[in-house]
């Protein structure tokens, strides 16, 4: 069997210029990436690497006792509708108990549905 | 071997079915024919058509009912049963829905609702204003009014003035 002469073979030395160029090139590369790092943190504003700091967060905003906390909005409310007192008095507006207002109402019939201020222009 | 046979039999008997029953002859829901006009198996209702009772809740809404102790007894029950969770029990707005964060309904005793006719107040409960949404399916046309009527007399308990309550005067501060 011929043997192909055009083969293409391996060739016999070593190109010392390329090993070391790719070698050195690599060592400058890490060297210049570790100088203009800090430069490029600097630049960008990202702050060095520190702990976390501790930070207060706001508790969560849980109903502990739903059936408590009912209670004591209907007892405040309860007493929204109770007593008089006045409310302007320069205008001579009073807050009575609900109950006596639907007395009065009950007692104007038809006319209780009538807004109770004229509407603003 | 008769057993065998007899389930031969009924093997082959189930191969011969036709899934008739599954697949039929039918226009499926929304689906587009050309059996109507409009193009849609959707029938829209004759003209005219209204829902049984529709005439009698309508012919309720259109005029308010008198206003008496009991018509406004049923409006604060029905108050306490479906406004005051969120627009609480004076009506300022401050129910236990709106504390745990839902949007806050403005007060009854603001200028505005103080002004606002009886009619608007009947309309909100029906159509629902703003993110409150419609109670015509909870609260009957009658109780709208009786609730409307409420409303008032939250508004008139802190609206009144001595010549409504002359008791008021011995007792104020």
């Amino acid at each position: 069997m011929d043997e192909d002469l055009n083969e293409i073979r391996e060739p016999g030395h070593v190109r010392v210029g390329a090993v070391l160029g790719v070698g050195l090139g690599t060592i400058l590369f890490l060297a210049a990436t570790l100088g203009l790092l800090p430069v490029y943190i600097r630049w960008m504003a990202v702050p060095p690497n520190a702990p976390p700091q501790p930070e207060r967060f706001p508790p969560p905003r849980l109903e502990a006792d739903p059936t408590a906390e009912l209670r004591a909005l209907r007892a405040e409310q309860a007493a929204q509708l109770e007593g008089y007192a006045w409310v302007d008095r320069e205008r001579g507006l009073l807050r009575i108990p609900v109950a006596r207002a639907m007395e009065i109402l009950a007692a104007r019939g038809q006319a209780a549905y009538a807004p109770l201020e004229a509407p603003s222009p | 071997m008769r057993p065998w046979a007899a389930l031969a039999a009924a093997t082959l008997a189930l191969l011969g079915c036709r899934q008739e029953m599954t697949r039929q002859r039918r226009l499926n829901t929304f689906s587009a024919t050309t059996i109507w006009r409009d193009g849609t198996t959707a029938r829209p209702l004759p003209e005219g058509v209204v829902a049984r009772g529709d005439l009698a809740r309508d012919a309720i809404a259109a005029t308010p009912p008198p206003v008496d102790a009991a018509l406004l007894a049923r409006g604060q029950e029905r108050y306490a049963i479906t406004c005051l969770p969120c627009h609480g029990a004076a009506g300022d707005g401050d129910g236990m829905i709106v504390r745990r964060g839902f949007p806050r309904p403005p007060s009854y005793h603001n200028a505005e609702l103080l002004a606002a006719p009886a009619r608007h107040l009947y309309d909100v409960i029906s159509q629902g204003h703003g993110v409150m949404f419609s109670y015509a399916s909870r609260v009957a046309p009658s109780d709208r009014w009786a609730i409307t009527a409420y409303v008032r007399a939250l508004q008139l308990s802190r609206h009144a003035t001595l010549a409504d309550a002359p008791e008021a005067a011995e007792r104020l501060p």
